[in-house]
């Protein structure tokens, strides 16, 4: 079908060269200032899940500061200059290695995308600068993910990419001008092909997810270093544990078998410290060495059988709740009664456990280990060691003493807070027992350690995983990042005993304000610090969903995956049985695609043919002024060029003859058409080798007519 | 060119082409350098409808029908209308028999092939109405008898534009039944001067044989008719329809029955010019002989130059 442009089109009369526009005079165009702010507003929207999660004291506020300039700026006025945007990157690439330590890994590498974000803002004043800030969109929308996959965060990242293609569609970015009018003009207009894309991309999103082989976790976490979630550090610092607290980041599930221990007694523990330095503890090597589980017969305790899914953090240590009778495979006992596994964790670890709570019996404790979990570094620490002493003379037994320290920790105005005052120097416990008296677990549990240790009662400092929340839905509790947790265990009487001298501090000293806020009512250090039940209990339907989410959407494993496709009734054994479904999923869509694809070419391929012959009819003109008129017909129009350009004119009348066959007479076959396009092809490639300049005498232009 | 010894139906549609482009050739000889108006009348014959052929006395309206009347071998009778035309006059009458006793129609001069039908303004409206509905129904109904016309019938009305008094014009309705309307013109001044001091084209045409005969005119009417049209062509007739529609002073506009009169005419130009199916190119060289005389309350001159800008600014690709 012939495409018409119109009785009196600009394009066919005013003799435009007859040169295909190119690309990079439209992209060098000035930027509208209503496309530079939607662009840069959801470029900020794809970015708030990461500077949010992501939150560095100074990093994010500068990425911020320097998105609220560009936005004040506008794509107009000079760009800053060079030498101040490259001070600025290499501020962000050096803020970020001071805080992170590196310059890889998801969470520095985030930081590094929301300065780069507010730099390319900053900079962005023409058209093809907006295809790094749609790029850069992209990026950060995909990067969101990996920051939580809650359906609250899947759902904002589909509405915001939703948002974000529909601009795209209707900027004209693509093609064509801007289209639609207003700020949201062009997302409006380009609504409608956004979502018939993702109508078409959806379905097979949906096949690729199911059918392609799934990988314990997710993706990226699998065999990538710097995806791991930050778990405990096998050194405990004064002041160490601070940041891990305020992580909401899921680290384990548990699933007690019978009989779920109260939130106050869930004690999971992960490091055992024995050596203190002044400032901070570490394991000494005995409390590493290999030991047997707990004979089952004789021993006392409370049973307790639990089911563990740890993610990955890198370190080898687990978690475990009271003395294995068991040890799980890929696993081993230390001395200390803590778990290890044989590797470092690259994926989640599940492992199964049967143990015994209560004291760990201990009854030969030798000279040599009593002598070290005495231990304290030399000629530090006086005052408090004065005091434990005076103390110790006072309560002889080592249950009074604990009694006594317990009894000071509440009296005394100690205050719980995880911003406390910064302690360092070779007197750190003194400095909190008796000036700062602000902190969290870690410093009560030291100074804890110290007092009874200066008192002659052997103490050690362990460190874990305290409390959870249990989820009803799904059965297990869940520890995140704000349980992590640090406490003493006093030797008394044959056997190592738990204190807890953080849960001393009296409950009206715990400074929640800044806590609540960034963890949103979990329990912190033992405490529950949830502040609104009502949050708790609003959208119990959409909990569901999310549990639905959690369950069948991100915990579609290869467990999950086996069970619904041996339900679709394809047993999997062995990887053969997969080759049907990746050729299903893999090879079938973009052979299908592929053919809509050619039957659509070959649907408009009259279409592209009628472009070349109007490209040539526009070269023509140019060529051989004046073009060819509306009204004109093609085979009038090579009657005149043949007048003045005899050769050239036959040339175009058997072109002339052979397009009307081939477009009027319907019986005109495949052979004829092909005949046309052989004919029209050399004509534009004879056409190309002639310069530009104007024939020596202008045709005369004849009137069409009867 | 003579015709072939083979019958006519069995003849290829090349081969009627051939005929009727040396037909034309022919008639070229005669009515000197008017080869456009006189395609534009065999094409009109072709199409199987009728011409109205207007332009000033001396023009060569009449040697122009009997050209076209003498090559295509059809039996030619002309009637000179005046006011006190009267219908049987044309038609026919019922004649009493007074050997048989009994009433016997007399054809009158329409029963012939090719008609020509000069000075059509000069009857009165009973007359030229009569006719028309001859032109159009092909057949004469005289006393309850029906008397079908001789296949073909080609009428050939001539008007002089010039003559005002005493004449009847022919109403816009009775325009339409007329395929073309035609201006013969002045042809060149190079062959005016042959025609001036060369051959009575009269005699000329006398001397020459007919190219064709009825029979082979049926059968190339057959082959127009038969052509198939191209949705690109109906677009562009479509256009061109849609235009003169919304042109204000070309209101109403071109009616469907001129459409299809277009593209009829338009296939037999085609078939003319050796095309398999009409091309915009033939659609652009009948137009305005379809349509001024459909369109022209306002005068046909001004219509036909409005109609040839017309054709100018629609695309025609």
């Amino acid at each position: 079908m012939i495409p018409e442009p119109g009785p009196a089109s600009p394009e066919v009369g005013s003799g435009a060269l007859p040169r295909r526009p190119r690309k990079a005079p439209r992209d060098g165009r000035p930027l509208e200032r209503r496309r530079f702010l939607l662009s840069a507003a959801i470029l900020v929207l794809a970015a708030l899940p990461v500077a949010v999660d992501d939150f560095v004291p100074w990093i994010t506020p500068l990425a911020g500061l320097l998105v609220l300039v560009a936005l004040v700026r506008g794509p107009r006025g000079r760009r800053p200059p060079l030498a101040l945007l490259l001070a600025l990157s290499a501020a962000a690439f050096a803020g970020t290695f001071l805080h992170y330590g590196t310059i890889n890994g998801l969470r520095a590498g985030g930081s590094l995308l929301l300065c780069l974000v507010g730099l390319k803002l900053l900079e962005t004043r023409h058209e093809r600068d907006l295809n790094t800030v749609l790029l850069l969109t992209v990026f950060l929308l995909a990067t969101d993910l990996f920051f939580g996959q809650q359906l609250t965060a899947v759902a904002y990242v589909a509405a915001v990419f939703i948002l974000f293609l529909a601009t795209w569609m209707g900027s004209g970015t693509t093609s064509g001008p801007p289209r639609g009018e207003g700020p949201l003009g062009s997302a409006r207009s380009g609504l409608r092909p956004a979502l018939g894309l993702l109508a078409w991309a959806l379905p097979w999103a949906l096949a690729l997810f199911v059918f392609i082989p799934r990988v314990h976790g997710p993706l990226w976490g699998w065999g990538r270093r710097h995806a791991w979630v930050s778990g405990l550090s096998p050194n405990l610092r004064l002041g160490g544990i601070g940041r891990l607290t305020v992580s909401r980041r899921t680290v384990m599930t548990v699933r007690f078998a019978h009989l779920r221990p109260p939130t106050d007694q869930r004690y999971f523990r992960v490091y055992v410290f024995d050596r203190f330095d002044g400032e901070g503890w570490r394991p000494s090597r005995r409390t590493l060495e290999p030991a047997p589980p707990v004979a089952e017969d004789g021993a006392k305790g409370m049973r307790v059988a639990y089911r563990v899914v740890l993610r990955p953090d890198g370190r080898s240590a687990l978690a475990v709740l009271g003395r294995p009778l068991t040890v799980p495979e890929g696993a081993w006992l230390t001395r200390a009664g803590t778990l290890r596994a044989r590797r470092p964790l690259r994926r989640s670890f599940h492992y199964s456990l049967v143990a015994l709570r209560g004291p760990r019996p201990a009854p030969r404790l030798s000279a040599r280990a009593r002598a070290r979990d005495l231990e304290l570094p030399p000629g530090v620490d006086r005052r408090a060691r004065r005091l434990a002493q005076r103390w110790r003379r006072r309560n002889p037994r080592p249950s009074a003493l604990v009694e006594r320290v317990l009894r000071y920790f509440h009296d005394e105005p100690f205050y719980y807070t995880l911003h406390p005052p910064p302690l360092h120097g070779r007197n750190a416990v003194d400095m909190f027992l008796f000036r700062t008296r602000r902190g969290f677990c870690t410093d009560y549990a030291t100074a804890f350690a110290v007092l009874l240790r200066a008192a002659g009662v052997p103490t050690r400092v362990v460190s874990g995983y305290l409390g959870g929340r249990y989820d009803p839905l799904n059965g297990r509790v869940v520890f995140n990042g704000a349980d992590a947790h640090a406490w003493d265990e006093v030797w008394i009487r044959g056997a190592w005993r738990r204190v807890d001298p953080t849960a001393a501090i009296a409950r009206s000293r715990i400074s929640l304000r800044a806590l609540s806020l960034l963890t949103g009512g979990y329990t912190v250090g033992g405490f529950d610090v949830r502040e609104s039940r009502w949050l708790t209990h609003v959208g119990d339907f959409w909990r569901r969903i999310g549990a639905v989410w959690n369950r069948d959407v991100l915990g579609y494993g290869p467990r999950l995956q086996r069970a619904f496709l041996r339900r679709l009734g394809w047993r999997i054994q062995g990887w053969r049985s997969w080759l049907p479904l990746l050729i299903g999923v893999l090879v079938v869509p973009p052979l299908v695609l592929w053919g809509l694809v050619l039957l659509e070419n070959k649907r408009r391929r009259g279409a592209r043919g009628e472009r070349d012959w109007e490209r040539l009819l526009r070269r023509l003109g140019a060529l051989y002024p004046p073009a060819i008129a509306p009204g004109e017909t093609a085979l009038e129009f090579a009657g005149r060029i043949a007048q003045s350009h005899p050769a050239l004119g036959r040339r175009l009348l058997t072109l002339a003859r052979r397009r009307g066959r081939v477009l009027y007479e319907p019986g005109s076959g495949p052979l004829e058409l092909r005949r046309y396009r052989k004919t029209l092809r050399a004509l534009r490639a004879r056409l190309a080798r002639i310069s530009l300049s104007p024939p020596e005498a202008g045709p005369t232009r004849r009137r069409p007519g009867p | 060119m003579s015709a072939e010894p083979t019958p006519a139906s069995r003849r290829s549609t090349a081969d009627l082409v051939r005929l009727f482009r040396g037909l034309l050739d022919e008639a070229d000889g005669i009515f000197y350098g008017q080869r456009t108006v006189v395609t534009l009348a065999l094409a009109g014959v072709l199409a199987d409808g009728h011409l109205l052929l207007e332009d000033h006395p001396g023009t060569g309206k009449t040697l122009l029908a009997s050209t076209l009347a003498h090559l295509l071998g059809l039996g030619f009778r002309r009637v000179q209308f005046t006011s006190d035309l009267l219908p049987a006059d044309i038609m026919g009458s019922q004649v009493y028999d007074s050997a048989g006793g009994t009433f016997r129609f007399v054809p009158g001069p329409v029963f012939t092939p090719f008609l020509l039908a000069d000075e059509i303004n000069r009857a009165p409206p009973r007359t030229q109405s009569a006719l028309l509905e001859v032109m159009d129904e092909r057949q004469v109904s005289v006393d309850g008898v029906t008397h079908p016309l001789p296949r073909p019938f080609v009428v050939v009305a001539t008007q002089n534009p010039g003559d005002q008094t005493g004449t009847y014009p022919l109403p816009e309705s009775q325009l339409d039944r007329f395929l073309l309307r035609l201006e013969l013109g002045y042809p060149d001044v190079e062959r005016e001067k042959d025609l001036w001091g060369g051959e009575d084209p009269r005699e000329r045409l006398l001397r020459t044989p007919p190219c064709t005969d009825a029979e082979t005119l049926t059968a190339a009417q057959a082959a127009v008719r038969a052509m198939t049209v191209s949705d690109a062509l109906l677009d562009y007739v479509a256009r061109l329809i849609a235009r003169t529609r919304n042109a204000p002073s070309l209101a109403p506009g071109l009616s469907p029955r001129a459409g299809r009169a277009l593209v009829a005419a338009a296939r037999a130009h085609a078939f003319l010019n050796g095309r398999g199916a009409p091309w915009p190119d033939d659609v652009k060289a009948v137009f305005v002989a379809v349509a001024a005389h459909r369109l022209g309350r306002a005068g046909v001159a001004s219509t036909a130059a409005e109609l040839t800008a017309l054709l100018e600014t629609t695309t025609a690709r």
